[in-house]
C-alpha cells in the first residue's frame, strides 16, 4: 500500500442513510485535502425481492404489510439520492474541491471494496445506529497487528484532535506503534470490541483495511466506520 | 290673671362648676386614667360579649362617634386576649391529589415559620441531590445496561427468526422502512426473478407458502416488540424510583422526625417523597430549547415549587390571642383572595398566591370593624355574615360568587373560625339592621351602648378632671389649671346644650385642648387656664361665623327686619337657629298672621309654598285645634287666617315656633299689640301647654346679639318654655347683661303667660257662664271670633257676597 490517498469514499447504504457517515467522511476529506466521494449503494437483493409477486414488506413499526414493488422501491431510492444530494449541497462549502456523487447497485460492503482504490479511506455508514447516552462519544480504533495499523492509529488521532473527540484504541495486540496510546488501549477480541462499541458508544470506528475485522465492522458497528 | 314670669336670675342661666369640688392646681398632679368617661352600660355588654364563648355573641358597639367606643374596645379586649391562649398558624400547602383545591395545615403557634424554613432546606437540598444523583457513573451504567438488554433481545429474536428463514432457504432483508423475506439461491444469494420462474410450479408454490409463513410470524414478534419496550421504560422508570429514593429518602426521614407529632406534617411530607419519585425526570438535566425563553420555569423548578409552605397566618411573635382591626374591610380584606401573575398572555396561580384575610389574623381571637364601612364595600356584609354562620373561612374571589368568571379558580380547604366580632357605628344603623336584616340579631346579640352624655357631679367632675390630664399628657400638651378644667367642664355642658350633663364626646373636647394649648404657649404660659379655653373658643367662633355676622349685619342696617322695641298687632319675634356644619348660631325671624272671616282654615304660608317641613306644618295643625278647642267649642270656628316667617326664603322645619305663631294669631284676633322687646321660642300642644325645644342657648344668645347691636334696653330679652331652663348655659356677656338688668329671660309654662307676658294685659279664665271676661286677651279673642262667625251667618245667607268671598279666599 502507498500513501498516496486519493480520495475519501463515503458509502451510504440505502437500508438506512445516516448523514453522519458523510459528516465524518467530510472532516476527513478536510483534513487531508482530498476530494470527497460519495457512494449511493441501491442493495440488489432488495431490487430482486421486490419483483417477486409473492414478497411483502412488513413495516418495522407496526408490522403492517404492505406491497413491495420495484415502482415503490424506486420511489425510496429517489427519495433518499434527492436527501443525499440535499447534505451534499450542505457540506459543499467545506470542502477543499467538488465532490462525486455515484449510484451504485449491488452488495454494500462488496460493491465499495470493488470501486475503492488501495489510497482511498473509506468511510462505512452504519446499519444498527441506537440511541447515544454520551454527548460526544469517543472515536474508537481498532489495532492489531494487520499492515496499516499503524497509519490507521495516526490518522484516527490526527482526526480525534481536530475534531475534538476522545480517542479509545483497542485491539487484540497492544500498540506497538511510536505514537504514544498509554491509558487509551483495551485489549480485546473482535467479538468484544463490537460489545464494546455497543457499551461505551462511538462516534466513529477507524479499522485497517487489511484486517480481518474490516468486513464485518461496517455491518455490526453501531457508528460509522472508517476502513483505512 | 296668671302670675305673670319674672326673668330668671342669673344664676340660672349659666351652671358653674364649684371650685372646692377641686383640689389639685393643675392637672400634671393626677393619673392617668383609661380616656373612657362613665359607660357602665357599655362596658359591661363589653366585657360579656369578650368573656362569652359561645359564636352568636358577636357585638355592636353603639352611640355616637368620639365618644371612646373604639379606646374602650381596644382596652377591654385588649386585656382579655391577653389571657387566652394563643392560636395555631396556619398554612396552605399542594394537594397532590387534586392540585385546584389546596390544602389547610394547622400548626402549633411558632412552628409554621420552622416548617417553612425546614422545606426550603429541603429544597435546596433536593435541587443538588437528586441530579447529582444520575450523573453518576454508575446509573448511566445501569441504563446503558436496561438498554443493551433490550436492544439484544429484539436483536436476537430477529437473528433467530433470520435464522429460521435461512434454514428454509429464506433470506430476512432490512428495507429502508421494515423487512422483507426472499428466496435465497443454493450459492445463498436472493434468488433474481428470471431464477425463481425457471423453478417448478410445485417448487414456487412452497417458497410462496414459507415467505407467507414466515412473514406472519415476524409480525406477530414485531408486534412483541411494544410490550417488551414497554416493559424496559417500566425498569428504566422503577430504577429512577430507586435512585430517587436513595437520594432523598434520608432527607425527608429527617424531616418527618422532627415532626413525628404532627401527622398532618408527616403525611405531606410522605406525600412529597411520593410526588418526587413519580415525577423524577422532571428533575433530570432537559435539553436546551433551540429558542431559550428565559420566562419559562424548568420543570424541576415547577415541581419544587410544589413543595413549598405558605405560611398564612404566622403567630410566632404572638402573645394571646390576636386583636385585629380592619380599617378597610372589603371582601378581600376579610377573606382573602387569591392573586395571580401573568405568564405569556394568561393568568396562572396557585397555592402560594392564597393571602390571609382579617379573619384569618383574628381567628382565635377578636376582630373589631366599623359597621358603616362593612355595609358599604359590596358584598362585604354578606360575606362576614355567611362566614360566621358556616363557622368557617372558605376563600372565594367575588368574581366567582358572582359567577363573573369562568375560569378554573383554586378552592383552598375552608379553615374552621372561631372569633369574637366587634362591630362598630351609630345608634341609626344598629336599629335599621336590626329591623332590616333578621339575620343580625341572631349574629350580633350583644349591644353596647355608648352615652353621649354624663350627668354633672362631683365624681364625673373629678373623672373628667383626670381624662383631661391623660389627654393633655397623651398629646404632649400643657396641663391644665383648675379654671381651665371647670371651663371645659362647662363647655362641655354647653356642647351637650344641658346644665346639669357633660358630653362624652372626647374628640371634640381634644380638639379644644389642642387649641387652647397654642393660645397658652403664646402667651408664655406653663399651664392652660380658663382663659386661654375661652380664647380657643372665642377662635373657633370666629373662623365660622362669617354668616351670622352678615345675618345681623343685615338686621341692624334694616335689610332684614326686626324689630327689638314698641309693639304691633299680629307681628312677633320668632326664633330660629341655623346650622352650619359644626358652628350654630340663633337668629330672630319676624313671625306675621293676619285674620278675618273664613271657614276655619289656618293657612301655613311656609307648607303652602312647600317650604315648610312636616314637623313644622304639624306645630302650626296643632296650635290651629288649640284654637278649635278653645274658641269654637259651642259655634263654629269661622276664621281665615295666615301665618309666615317673613323674609325666609328657605326650608323652614320644626314646631320651635308654634308658641309665637300662636301669640302672633291670638293678638291679631284680639286687636292687642304684641311687645316687639321681647323673642318667643317655645312648642304649644293642643292645650296650651308650652313644650321644650332645642337650641335654647343659641336662640336666646341670637336674639340678644341683635339687641346689643341696636341698644340694651333693660326690658329686652327673650321668653323659653320652662322646661328649657335645665338646659341654659348662656355666654358670659348674656349672663353679665342679665346680671346688669339688661336683659332678661323669662319661663313660661303655658301659652297665657305668654300672652300676657307679651300683651301686658291679663289672659282670663272661663267663668261660670262659659265665657271669657270681655276685657282679656281670651275674651276679646272670643268675641272678635262671634263677630266672625255672626258676620259668616249673615253672608251665607247671600250668593252673590258667598261668591265674591269664596273667589277672594281662593
Amino acid at each position: 500500500m502507498t500513501n498516496n490517498s486519493s480520495r475519501v469514499l463515503v458509502a451510504l447504504n440505502s437500508l438506512r442513510l445516516r448523514r453522519r457517515a458523510l459528516e465524518i467522511g467530510a472532516h476527513l476529506a478536510v483534513q487531508k485535502h482530498l476530494p470527497l466521494t460519495t457512494l449511493f449503494i441501491e442493495n440488489v437483493e432488495l431490487r430482486y425481492a421486490s419483483q417477486l409477486p409473492f414478497v411483502q414488506e412488513i413495516d418495522r413499526l407496526s408490522g403492517a404489510l404492505t406491497t413491495f414493488e420495484p415502482p415503490r422501491l424506486e420511489r425510496l431510492h429517489r427519495l433518499q439520492i434527492r436527501q443525499v444530494r440535499q447534505w451534499l449541497a450542505d457540506l459543499q462549502s467545506q470542502l477543499p474541491s467538488p465532490g462525486d456523487f455515484q449510484i451504485v447497485q449491488g452488495n454494500y460492503t462488496e460493491s465499495v471494496m470493488e470501486i475503492a482504490g488501495e489510497g482511498d479511506f473509506l468511510v462505512f455508514s452504519t446499519v444498527h445506529e441506537w440511541a447515544v447516552i454520551h454527548q460526544r462519544p469517543p472515536l474508537w480504533v481498532w489495532f492489531d497487528d494487520s499492515p496499516g495499523a499503524d497509519r490507521t492509529l495516526t490518522l484516527a488521532m490526527e482526526f480525534a484532535s481536530r475534531e475534538n473527540y476522545p480517542l479509545l484504541v483497542a485491539g487484540s495486540h497492544p500498540a506497538k506503534s511510536t505514537t504514544s496510546t498509554e491509558n487509551r488501549f483495551i485489549l480485546t477480541e473482535p467479538d468484544g470490541f463490537i460489545d464494546l462499541l455497543n457499551k461505551q458508544g462511538c462516534s466513529a470506528v477507524f479499522c485497517p483495511r487489511s484486517s480481518p475485522l474490516a468486513k464485518q465492522l461496517p455491518m455490526l458497528a453501531p457508528c460509522p466506520v472508517l476502513l483505512v | 290673671m296668671t302670675q305673670q314670669p319674672t326673668p330668671l336670675l342669673p344664676e340660672k342661666l349659666y351652671t358653674a362648676c364649684d371650685p372646692g369640688q377641686f383640689s389639685f392646681q393643675t392637672t400634671a398632679e393626677l393619673p392617668d386614667v383609661p380616656l373612657v368617661l362613665e359607660q357602665r352600660r357599655a362596658l359591661e355588654a363589653l366585657h360579656f360579649g369578650v368573656e362569652m364563648e359561645d359564636p352568636g355573641f358577636n357585638i355592636f358597639v353603639l352611640g355616637p362617634t368620639g365618644v371612646g367606643k373604639l379606646t374602650a374596645i381596644l382596652d377591654v379586649v385588649g386585656q382579655q386576649a391577653k389571657q387566652k391562649p394563643t392560636p395555631k398558624d396556619w398554612c396552605y400547602i399542594h394537594n397532590f391529589q387534586d392540585p385546584v383545591k389546596p390544602k389547610a395545615l394547622a400548626l402549633p403557634a411558632g412552628h409554621g415559620r420552622q416548617l417553612r424554613q425546614d422545606m426550603e432546606d429541603l429544597i435546596e437540598d433536593l435541587r443538588g441531590a437528586i441530579p447529582a444523583a444520575f450523573e453518576g457513573e454508575e446509573y448511566r451504567a445501569r441504563v446503558e445496561e436496561l438498554e443493551q438488554a433490550a436492544r439484544e433481545r429484539e436483536a436476537k429474536a430477529i437473528q433467530e427468526l433470520r435464522e429460521l428463514a435461512r434454514q428454509q432457504g429464506i433470506a430476512l432483508l432490512e428495507t429502508p422502512t421494515g423487512f422483507a423475506f426472499a428466496p435465497l439461491t443454493h450459492e445463498g444469494q436472493v434468488m433474481s426473478p428470471e431464477v425463481f420462474n425457471q423453478l417448478p410450479p410445485e417448487v414456487q408454490k412452497k417458497i410462496e407458502a414459507q415467505v407467507k409463513e414466515l412473514q406472519q410470524q415476524l409480525q406477530k414478534l414485531l408486534r412483541q416488540f411494544p410490550a417488551w419496550r414497554k416493559e424496559t421504560r417500566e425498569k428504566l422508570r422503577q430504577l429512577n424510583r430507586e435512585i430517587t429514593q436513595y437520594a432523598v429518602g434520608h432527607l425527608i426521614d429527617d424531616l418527618k422526625a422532627r415532626y413525628q407529632t404532627i401527622e398532618a406534617v408527616v403525611q405531606f411530607l410522605k406525600a412529597v417523597e411520593q410526588d418526587i419519585i413519580d415525577h423524577v425526570e422532571d428533575f433530570l438535566p432537559q435539553p436546551t430549547p433551540p429558542i431559550p425563553l428565559p420566562f419559562l420555569v424548568s420543570k424541576a423548578e415547577e415541581r419544587l415549587k410544589r413543595y413549598r409552605i405558605n405560611l398564612l397566618v404566622d403567630r410566632s411573635s404572638d402573645e394571646g390571642a390576636p386583636v385585629i382591626h380592619e380599617t378597610l374591610p372589603n371582601h378581600a380584606n376579610l377573606l382573602g383572595r387569591i392573586d395571580y401573575h401573568a405568564l405569556m398572555g394568561t393568568l396562572v396561580t396557585d397555592f402560594s398566591m392564597i393571602k390571609a384575610g382579617a379573619l384569618h389574623k383574628a381567628n382565635g381571637g377578636y376582630l373589631i370593624l366599623d359597621a358603616l364601612k362593612v355595609l358599604t364595600q359590596p358584598h362585604a356584609w354578606d360575606t362576614l355574615k355567611r362566614t360566621l354562620q358556616s363557622e368557617e373561612i372558605k376563600i372565594e374571589s367575588l368574581e366567582k360568587t358572582l359567577s363573573l368568571i369562568s375560569t378554573l379558580p383554586l378552592e383552598p380547604e375552608p379553615i374552621p373560625l372561631n372569633v369574637r366580632v366587634i362591630l362598630t357605628g351609630d345608634r341609626l344603623l344598629y336599629y335599621l339592621l336590626e329591623a332590616l336584616d333578621p339575620e343580625f340579631k341572631d349574629l350580633f346579640k350583644i349591644p353596647a351602648d355608648f352615652e353621649e352624655d354624663l350627668p354633672r357631679t362631683p365624681q364625673t367632675h373629678h373623672l373628667f378632671a383626670r381624662v383631661l390630664a391623660t389627654l393633655a399628657r397623651k398629646e404632649n400638651l400643657l396641663p391644665l389649671d383648675k379654671s381651665a378644667v371647670m371651663k371645659i367642664i362647662e363647655q362641655a355642658a354647653r356642647e351637650i346644650e344641658d346644665a346639669q350633663k357633660i358630653t362624652a364626646h372626647l374628640r371634640t373636647l381634644t380638639d379644644l385642648l389642642k387649641e387652647a394649648d397654642y393660645q397658652a404657649r403664646r402667651h408664655g404660659r406653663q399651664a392652660v387656664t380658663r382663659e386661654d379655653i375661652q380664647a380657643a373658643i372665642d377662635a373657633r367662633i370666629y373662623r365660622s361665623d362669617r354668616l351670622r355676622s352678615k345675618v345681623q349685619e343685615f338686621i341692624e342696617r334694616g335689610t332684614l327686619l326686626i324689630d327689638t322695641e314698641g309693639r304691633q298687632v299680629g307681628q312677633i319675634n320668632g326664633l330660629s337657629v341655623i346650622s352650619l356644619g359644626d358652628f350654630s348660631f340663633g337668629r330672630p325671624t319676624r313671625i306675621t298672621a293676619t285674620t278675618r272671616m273664613g271657614d276655619g282654615k289656618i293657612i301655613d304660608i311656609e307648607r303652602e309654598t312647600e317650604l315648610g317641613g312636616k314637623i313644622h306644618s304639624k306645630g302650626v295643625l296643632i296650635l290651629s285645634h288649640f284654637m278649635a278647642a278653645r274658641y269654637a267649642r259651642v259655634q263654629p270656628l269661622s276664621l281665615a287666617a295666615s301665618l309666615v316667617f317673613e323674609q325666609s326664603y328657605g326650608p323652614v322645619e320644626g314646631d320651635s315656633a308654634s308658641l309665637a305663631e300662636l301669640c302672633a294669631l291670638l293678638s291679631s284676633l284680639a286687636e292687642l299689640p304684641l311687645r316687639q322687646d321681647l323673642a318667643v321660642t317655645g312648642s304649644v300642644n293642643q292645650l296650651g301647654r308650652v313644650q321644650p325645644i332645642g337650641g335654647v342657648n343659641e336662640k336666646i344668645e341670637g336674639f340678644f346679639d341683635i339687641c346689643q347691636r341696636k341698644g340694651l334696653n333693660g326690658s329686652q330679652g327673650v321668653v323659653i318654655p320652662k322646661a328649657n331652663v335645665q338646659h341654659l348655659m348662656l355666654r358670659q356677656d348674656v349672663v353679665e347683661a342679665a346680671k346688669a338688668g339688661q336683659f332678661n329671660v323669662y319661663s313660661v309654662t303655658t301659652v297665657d303667660q305668654a300672652l300676657e307676658l307679651l300683651m301686658d294685659s291679663p289672659a282670663g279664665s272661663r267663668q261660670e257662664d262659659g265665657a271669657f271676661p270681655e276685657d282679656t286677651i281670651n275674651g276679646r279673642v272670643e268675641r272678635q271670633l262671634q263677630k266672625f262667625a255672626e258676620l259668616k251667618k249673615r253672608f251665607a245667607s247671600s250668593p252673590k257676597d258667598n261668591a265674591a268671598n269664596k273667589d277672594h279666599d281662593e
